[in-house]
C-alpha cells in the first residue's frame, strides 16, 4: 500500500499536472494553508514553489514545516539560480533538495519516486 | 543575511535605462533591464525580482495592463511607474495600481528618495510578518542529568573551537543534529550557515549533484550551472546524517574533497578551494564499519579523528520528563498548566522509545493536539506503549488482550468503583458488567 501523502505548493500548471498524474498529490496556492494541513495530514513529501511564498520569509516558512512535522521531506523549487537564496533558504533547515525554474522533470521524478520508495519500504 | 534587491528596470529608451541602471547599481542594487513588456515578463518569471521601475509607455503593451500581470506573477512587489508625462491621470492611475509615481526626468536625489520611503514601508524591502514564529530552539534535547549526554556536551565544547571534522555516533532520532548544531553555534563560524544532507533523501546520482553541484551542459537538462550544497555552506558548517549511507563513489569524493579542501563540480574543469567544517553522523561503531561494505573506512578513520556518542533515550530514561516539558514549551504549553496522568507517566517511562526523542517528540504532539492542548491520559497512550511489557512488546498480544488489560487499569486506579469506571471508559454499566466477566476479572465481580 502506498503510505506517502504528497503536497504540492504552486499555481504553475505543467508542475501541478506531473504530479497529479503519478501521486496522491494535494495542491496547495497559499502556503498558510499548506502549513494548517501539516500537522494533520502528515506529509512525506512537500514540494514548494518559490513563487507562492513571500520574499525573504522562505526559510522561516520552511523552518514551521520543519518544526510542525519533522519526518516531512521539503523540495524547494526557486524562481531562479540565486546561490544566496539557495544557501540562506538551507541554513539550520532541513531540505532534502532544491531546484529552480526552468525544471528538469526528470530530476524531480526521480526524487520523488526515491522518498515515495523510501517511505513504503 | 544578504538583502541587495534585484531590480528590474523596464523602459524602451535604452539610454535613458542605462542611466537608470547605472545609478541603481552605485546605490547597491542588483540590476537587470528589459526594453519590452513580453522580456519583462520573461524576466520575472525566470529572475527573482524585488523592485521594478516601469515606464508605462511600451512598445508592446500598456504599462498599466503589464502592472496588473506583474502583480498576478509577483504580489506585493514594488513598482514604481515612470513617465515623461506627468499629467494628474497619470498620477491617479499609478495610486490606484498600488504602485509610486516617478516623473522624468528626475535626480538622483528624487530616486534616493522614493527608494527610502519604499524601504521604510519595510515590505517587501524588509521581512514582511507571516505570522510564523521562527523556529523554536531544540536544544532542550541537550538538557540532562545522564553524565552520558553531559560528557557529549564537554566534547562538543571543545570541538567547538577546531575546525576539524566530527563524527557523532548515535541512533536516529538522538539528536544528533541538535548537537552537530550546538558544535556550529559555539565555533566561529556561527555567523555563517549550518547545511544539513540527510545521505538517505536522495537517489544516488542526485546527491552527487546536490553536494558538489554541476556545471551548465554537465549533463542533458543542465540548463545552468548549479552550485552544489557544499559551497553553499562556504565559512560555515556541513552536516551530513549517516555519511556511511552515501554511495561509494560519493564517500570516496568527500574524502578526497576533505583532504584537499577542493571541490570540483560535476562537468567542471577547475578545482575549486572551500572552507567548510564537516561534522557527520553515523549509526555505525568502528566495528560495524569494517563489516558494512558500504563504507569507506579511510573516511570513516579521518571523520573519527574527533568523534562523541549521543546515548539513546533508554539510556537517558530520567530525563524524560525534562524533555516532554521541551516539547509543551514548543507549543507554548506551561507544564503547571499541563496534567500528566500518573499512570500514562509510568507508561511512557517503562517503555524503550527505539525512536528516541523523536518518537517521544511526536507522541507527546499528538497527545497534545488529541487532549486539546490538556494533558497526557492512558486512554490516548498508543497501544505500542500501553502494550510494552519488560523490554519488548509481546508480540501475541491481541486487542482483547489490549482492552482487557485497559479494563483492568481502569478498575484499579478507581479502586474497583464500577460507575467511575464505566464513564472513563465511556461505556454504560451493563457494558463494563458484561466485560468484567467475559474477561473474568474476577475479583471486580
Amino acid at each position: 500500500m502506498d503510505k506517502t501523502r504528497i503536497a504540492l505548493l504552486s499555481q504553475e500548471e505543467k508542475l501541478i499536472s506531473e504530479m497529479q498524474s503519478e501521486n496522491n498529490t494535494d495542491i496547495y496556492s497559499n502556503y498558510l494553508k499548506l502549513i494548517t494541513s501539516i500537522i494533520i495530514k502528515k506529509y512525506s513529501l512537500v514540494i514548494l514553489d518559490s513563487m507562492q511564498m513571500p520574499f525573504f520569509n522562505e526559510q522561516k516558512i520552511i523552518r514551521s514545516i520543519n518544526d510542525l512535522c519533522r519526518n516531512t521531506r521539503i523540495i524547494f523549487i526557486a524562481r531562479d539560480n540565486d546561490p544566496d537564496l539557495i544557501a540562506r533558504i538551507h541554513d539550520r533547515n532541513n531540505i532534502a533538495y532544491t531546484m529552480h525554474y526552468p525544471l528538469n522533470f526528470a530530476h524531480l521524478t526521480s526524487i520523488v519516486k526515491h522518498i515515495i520508495s523510501k517511505k513504503n519500504h | 543575511m544578504d538583502k541587495k534587491l534585484n531590480v528590474l528596470v523596464v523602459d524602451d529608451q535604452v539610454v535613458f535605462s542605462d542611466t537608470l541602471k547605472e545609478s541603481l547599481q552605485s546605490l547597491g542594487y542588483n540590476v537587470e533591464q528589459a526594453f519590452t513588456g513580453e522580456t519583462a515578463l520573461d524576466i520575472i518569471h525566470e529572475r527573482r525580482i524585488n523592485l521594478i521601475f516601469l515606464d508605462v509607455f511600451l512598445p508592446d503593451i500598456s504599462g498599466f495592463d503589464l502592472i496588473k500581470k506583474i502583480q498576478s506573477e509577483i504580489p506585493g512587489v514594488e513598482i514604481i511607474i515612470m513617465t515623461a508625462y506627468s499629467q494628474s491621470d497619470f498620477v491617479k492611475r499609478s495610486v490606484e495600481h498600488g504602485s509610486y509615481f516617478l516623473p522624468k526626468p528626475f535626480r538622483i536625489e528624487d530616486l534616493t528618495t522614493i527608494l527610502n520611503k519604499i524601504e521604510s514601508k519595510a515590505f517587501p524591502l524588509k521581512e514582511p510578518d507571516t505570522g510564523l514564529s521562527p523556529s523554536e530552539s531544540m536544544h532542550f534535547h541537550l538538557e540532562s542529568t545522564v553524565k552520558a549526554v553531559s560528557n557529549a556536551i564537554e566534547l562538543a565544547d571543545k570541538y567547538s573551537d577546531s575546525s576539524f571534522p566530527v563524527l557523532i555516533h548515535g541512533e536516529q532520532g538522538t539528536g544528533r543534529q541538535t548537537i552537530a548544531e550546538y558544535i556550529h553555534n559555539n565555533s566561529k563560524r556561527n555567523s555563517n550557515n549550518f547545511i544539513t544532507v540527510n545521505s538517505d533523501d536522495l537517489p544516488d546520482d542526485i546527491i552527487e549533484f546536490h553536494l558538489f553541484g554541476y556545471e551548465k551542459n554537465a549533463f542533458k537538462g543542465a540548463i545552468k550551472r548549479k552550485i552544489g550544497i557544499i559551497e553553499s555552506a562556504e565559512g560555515g558548517t556541513l552536516f551530513i546524517e549517516d555519511f556511511n549511507k552515501l554511495p561509494c563513489r560519493v564517500q570516496q569524493e568527500l574524502l578526497r574533497i576533505i583532504e584537499s579542501k577542493h571541490l570540483r563540480r560535476i562537468g567542471g574543469g577547475d578545482e575549486i578551494g572551500f572552507d567548510v567544517r564537516f561534522i557527520v553522523s553515523t549509526t555505525l561503531s568502528l566495528a560495524d564499519a569494517k563489516d558494512n561494505e558500504n563504507c569507506n573506512l579511510a573516511l570513516f578513520n579521518k571523520l573519527n579523528t574527533l568523534s562523541l556518542d549521543m546515548p539513546p533515550l533508554r539510556r537517558r530514561k530520567k530525563d524524560i520528563m525534562d524533555l516532554i516539558t521541551g516539547i509543551l514549551q514548543k507549543f507554548n504549553i506551561d507544564i503547571d498548566d499541563f496534567h500528566i496522568d500518573s499512570s500514562a507517566e509510568s507508561i511512557i517511562k517503562k517503555y524503550n522509545w527505539p525512536g528516541n526523542i523523536f518518537e517521544l517528540e511526536d507522541i507527546v504532539t499528538r497527545l497534545i493536539l488529541m487532549s486539546n492542548g490538556e494533558g497526557i491520559f492512558v486512554d490516548n497512550l498508543p497501544i505500542k506503549l500501553i502494550a510494552y511489557e519488560g523490554g519488548q512488546i509481546k508480540k501475541d498480544y491481541t486487542l482483547k488482550d489490549i482492552e482487557r488489560r485497559h479494563i483492568l487499569n481502569t478498575l484499579i486506579k478507581v479502586d474497583g468503583n464500577k460507575a467511575k469506571a464505566a464513564r472513563i471508559l465511556g461505556i454504560d454499566r451493563k457494558t463494563l458488567y458484561r466485560k468484567i466477566e467475559k474477561y473474568e476479572l474476577n475479583e471486580y465481580k
